[in-house]
C-alpha cells in the first residue's frame, strides 16, 4: 500500500466566531511521528478535532487532504474509514456498549459488507493488542470508558488505534494523566505501529513521552500558528527553558512563523 | 354465543341474561363473578390519569366481540416449542404443552377457561381476589368479560427453573381480554411470561384490550414475572397487574411496554408479609404518537420490606409517557427499604417524556429514595462514535441499545431478555 500523506495547508477555524487556528502547514507522512507543543490555548486541541471533523469547529481557509482526498468534504465516519485515527484528551463513556462489540462495529464498518472480519481473528487481534498494552482481558467486556480511570481511558484510546489501524493518527494528549510506567508503554504501543504505510501526530504538553517516541518532527505551536519546527532537541530546548524563549521571536516573526517553514 | 356482537351499550339492557348466553358453557359460580365485575366495571369511575385525557375515548360504543373466526399469524406458533408453553388465540387454546420433569403431575398448566371447569377448588378461591384490591375499572371489564388466560399453579416446594412462556394472541376481534392467574405456594418458585401479540402492528379496526394479571406468591416462594406487550396501534391497551407477597416472598417483575397507540398500566405489588421483595423493572419504548402512562406501586405493609422500582423509557417522533412510581409505606411496614429510578432517552424532540415519583410514607424507620433524569442522546458520544468510522445513524442505535443493555442484561429469564432485545431492535430502525 502506498505510503499515507496527511497535507494540512494554511488551515484556517473558527468556534463560535472566533479564529482559533490562524493559518497552520503541516505535511505528516508514513514512517514519520511528528509531535506539536505549545502552552495552553494555542490551538492544539482544535487542530486535531478539526481534522477530525468535530461539528464545533468551522474551517474558513485552507484544506486538508488524506492521500489526495479532501478530508474537509468528508463526515466524520468518512474520514475514520478513509484511514484518520484521533486519540482523544476527554474519551466519551458509552454506557452499555462494550469495548469489544463497539470494536468490531467499527472494524466491519470500515471494512464494508461482506467482509466482516470472523469472531476469532477479532479476539486474536484483540488479545494481541491488550497484551502489547499490558490490559487485562477483562477490560473488553467493560462498557466503553464507562467509571474507567484516566489512565485507562488512555490506554483505551491506543487500543483502538492499534484495532482500527489507520493510515494516519492524531493523539491529543495521550500522556496526560499517565503515570510513568504507563506513558512508556503507550509510546510502545505507537512505535510498534510506526511503519511505511502509517504515520502519527503527537500532541503534548510534556516532554517525557517524546523521550520514548523520539519524533523525527517537533512542532510549537502558538496562538494558533505553527512558530517553531525542528527535530526532536527542540523539544529537549523547549523543556529546559519553557515557552518562553519563542516569545520575542513569534512577536517579531509571525508571517514567517505561520508559514511553518522555521 | 351471541347471535349479533354485543357492545358495552347494548349490554347495559338485560346485562344478565346477555353474560349468561355469552359464557353458556361457564360454571355458575363463574357466571355470578363475571355479572358482578360487569356491575362494578359499569360504576366504577375511569382511571383519573391527569396527563391522559380518557373521557373522550368513547369506549362504551366499541363493540366487544364479532364473530369472525380467529386469526393467527404465523410467527409465534414457528417458534420454538418448548415445555411449558400455551398459546392462545382469542380465546382458543392453539398450543399447550405441559412443562416437563417428575414434578409436572403435581403442577397445573393449563388455560384459565379450562382450569376454572376442571380445578374450580384452587381456580375459585384466588381468582379475582387479588385484583380486586387493584379497584380498576379495567380489571372489572377483563373480569366480567375474559375469553381466555392463564392458569399457573405451583403446590408447595416446587421449584421449576424452565420458564412457562404464554402467548396471548389478539385476534381479529375489538375486545381482547386475556387474563393470568399465577399462585405460587410457601416454598416454590416459578418463572412466567406473558406475550401480548397482535397479527399485525399497523392496521385494522380499533380496538381495546383490556389485560390482566393476578399473583400471589407465598411464603419464601420466588416468582420471577416478564411481560411483553407488542400490540397493534390502533389499539387502546388497559393493563392491569397485581401481587399479594407474603412472609419473605420475593417478586421480579420484568415488563416491556412496545405496542398500542394507548397504554395505561397499573402494576401494584402488596408486600405484606415481613422480609417480602419486590424488583420492578419497566422497559418502554415510544415511538410516532405511542402514549404510555404507567403507574407502579410498591405498597410495604409487612415490616422489613425492599422495592426497587426501575423505570427505563426511549422516545422517538411525537411519542409521550408518562412513568409514575408510587411507593406507599403503611404504618407498620418498619426497616423497610424503597427505591425507585427512571430515566428516559429522547431521541426525538418533539416526543416528551414526564417521571412522577410519588412517595406516600406512614412510618419513620424506613429508607425511601427516588431519582429521575430525561434526556437527549449526547451529541459527543456521538461524535466519539462516528470517529472510530461508524455512521452517525449507526451509533445513535448503539447509544440506545448501550443506555437499555445494563438492564436488559440484567433480565435472567433468557427468553424474555432475547424478546425485550428483538423489540427494542424493532423499534429503533423503525
Amino acid at each position: 500500500m502506498a505510503m499515507p500523506v496527511l497535507a494540512i495547508s494554511d488551515l484556517h477555524v473558527t468556534v463560535d466566531g472566533k479564529e482559533i487556528l490562524k493559518g497552520v502547514t503541516l505535511t505528516i507522512r508514513g514512517n514519520e511521528i511528528h509531535a506539536i507543543m505549545g502552552p495552553n490555548g494555542a490551538g492544539k486541541t482544535s487542530l486535531a478535532q478539526t481534522l477530525m471533523g468535530h461539528p464545533g469547529y468551522t474551517v474558513t481557509q485552507g484544506s486538508v487532504t488524506l492521500d489526495g482526498v479532501d478530508l474537509l468534504a468528508l463526515r466524520t465516519h468518512q474520514r475514520a474509514q478513509a484511514g484518520l485515527f484521533l486519540a482523544m484528551q476527554y474519551p466519551s463513556e458509552i454506557s452499555g456498549v462494550t469495548t469489544a462489540n463497539f470494536l468490531r462495529t467499527a472494524i466491519n464498518a470500515r471494512r464494508g459488507d461482506g467482509s466482516a472480519i470472523s469472531l476469532k481473528d477479532f479476539r486474536d487481534r484483540l488479545d494481541h493488542a491488550m497484551d502489547l498494552l499490558s490490559m487485562d482481558h477483562k477490560f473488553a467486556n467493560r462498557y466503553l470508558n464507562e467509571g474507567f480511570s484516566g489512565g485507562e481511558k488512555k490506554r483505551n484510546e491506543i487500543l483502538q488505534m492499534l484495532m482500527l489501524a489507520p493510515r494516519i493518527a492524531v493523539l491529543d494528549e495521550i500522556d496526560s494523566g499517565l503515570d510513568i510506567d504507563a506513558v512508556r508503554i503507550v509510546a510502545q504501543g505507537l512505535t510498534s505501529m510506526v511503519n511505511d504505510s502509517f504515520g502519527a501526530l503527537v500532541i503534548t504538553h510534556y516532554q517525557r513521552i517524546l523521550t520514548y517516541l523520539k519524533p523525527g518532527f517537533v512542532h510549537i505551536m502558538v496562538d494558533g500558528r505553527i512558530v517553531k519546527s525542528g527535530d526532536y532537541h527542540l523539544a529537549e530546548t523547549l523543556d529546559a527553558q519553557g515557552y518562553d524563549f519563542l516569545r520575542p521571536q513569534s512577536e517579531h516573526e509571525p508571517e514567517q512563523a505561520a508559514a511553518g517553514r522555521l | 354465543m351471541t347471535t349479533s356482537p354485543p357492545s358495552l351499550e347494548s349490554l347495559q339492557q338485560n346485562d344478565r341474561d346477555r353474560v349468561r348466553e355469552h359464557f353458556s358453557e361457564d360454571p355458575d359460580w363463574l357466571i355470578e363473578q363475571r355479572i358482578n365485575a360487569f356491575f362494578e366495571y359499569l360504576h366504577t369511575p375511569i382511571l383519573a390519569r391527569k396527563r391522559t385525557p380518557l373521557n373522550h375515548r368513547q369506549f362504551e360504543n366499541l363493540p366487544l366481540f364479532t364473530q369472525q373466526p380467529p386469526e393467527l399469524g404465523g410467527s409465534w406458533l414457528s417458534a420454538e416449542m418448548s415445555d411449558g408453553l400455551l398459546v392462545l388465540a382469542g380465546s382458543e387454546v392453539a398450543v399447550l404443552r405441559p412443562p416437563a420433569g417428575r414434578t409436572a403431575e403435581r403442577v397445573i398448566f393449563t388455560d384459565l377457561r379450562t382450569a376454572a371447569m376442571t380445578h374450580f377448588e384452587v381456580v375459585k378461591p384466588y381468582l379475582a381476589r387479588v385484583a380486586r384490591a387493584a379497584n380498576s375499572k379495567f380489571d372489572a371489564l377483563n373480569r366480567a368479560w375474559w375469553q381466555n388466560g392463564v392458569f399457573l399453579f405451583i403446590p408447595r416446594g416446587v421449584q421449576i427453573a424452565e420458564p412457562f412462556t404464554v402467548v396471548h394472541h389478539q385476534v381479529a376481534s375489538p375486545g381482547f381480554f386475556p387474563r393470568s392467574l399465577i399462585v405460587l405456594e410457601d416454598d416454590s418458585e416459578a418463572t412466567v411470561i406473558d406475550l401480548y401479540v397482535s397479527p399485525s402492528l399497523k392496521s385494522g379496526p380499533r380496538s381495546l384490550a383490556a389485560i390482566s394479571v393476578e399473583a400471589v406468591v407465598g411464603a419464601n416462594a420466588s416468582l420471577h414475572y416478564g411481560s411483553i406487550e407488542q400490540l397493534a396501534l390502533n389499539t387502546d391497551a388497559f393493563a392491569t397487574r397485581t401481587a399479594d407477597l407474603e412472609t419473605h416472598a420475593r417478586m421480579d417483575w420484568n415488563v416491556g411496554s412496545f405496542g398500542s397507540g394507548l397504554e395505561v398500566s397499573q402494576q401494584t405489588t402488596y408486600l405484606n408479609g415481613t422480609g417480602s421483595e419486590n424488583n420492578s423493572l419497566t422497559v418502554f419504548f415510544g415511538s410516532r404518537s405511542q402514549h404510555h402512562d404507567l403507574e407502579v406501586t410498591s405498597v410495604h405493609q409487612g415490616a422489613h420490606t425492599r422495592s426497587n422500582i426501575i423505570g427505563k423509557g426511549v422516545m422517538k417522533g411525537r411519542s409521550r409517557s408518562i412513568f409514575t412510581g408510587v411507593t406507599d409505606i403503611k404504618q407498620g411496614a418498619r426497616g423497610s427499604d424503597a427505591r425507585q429510578k427512571e430515566q428516559t432517552l429522547m431521541l426525538s424532540d418533539q416526543a416528551r417524556a414526564d417521571a412522577i415519583p410519588s412517595l406516600l410514607i406512614e412510618e419513620n424507620d424506613v429508607f425511601a429514595a427516588h431519582a429521575a433524569s430525561a434526556g437527549p442522546v449526547d451529541a459527543n458520544a456521538i461524535y466519539y462514535l462516528t470517529s472510530r468510522g461508524v455512521a452517525p445513524e449507526e451509533a445513535e442505535q448503539l447509544i440506545v441499545e448501550g443506555f437499555l443493555a445494563p438492564v436488559i442484561d440484567a433480565i435472567a429469564l433468557t427468553e424474555v431478555r432475547q424478546r425485550v432485545w428483538s423489540a427494542v431492535r424493532e423499534k429503533v430502525r423503525e
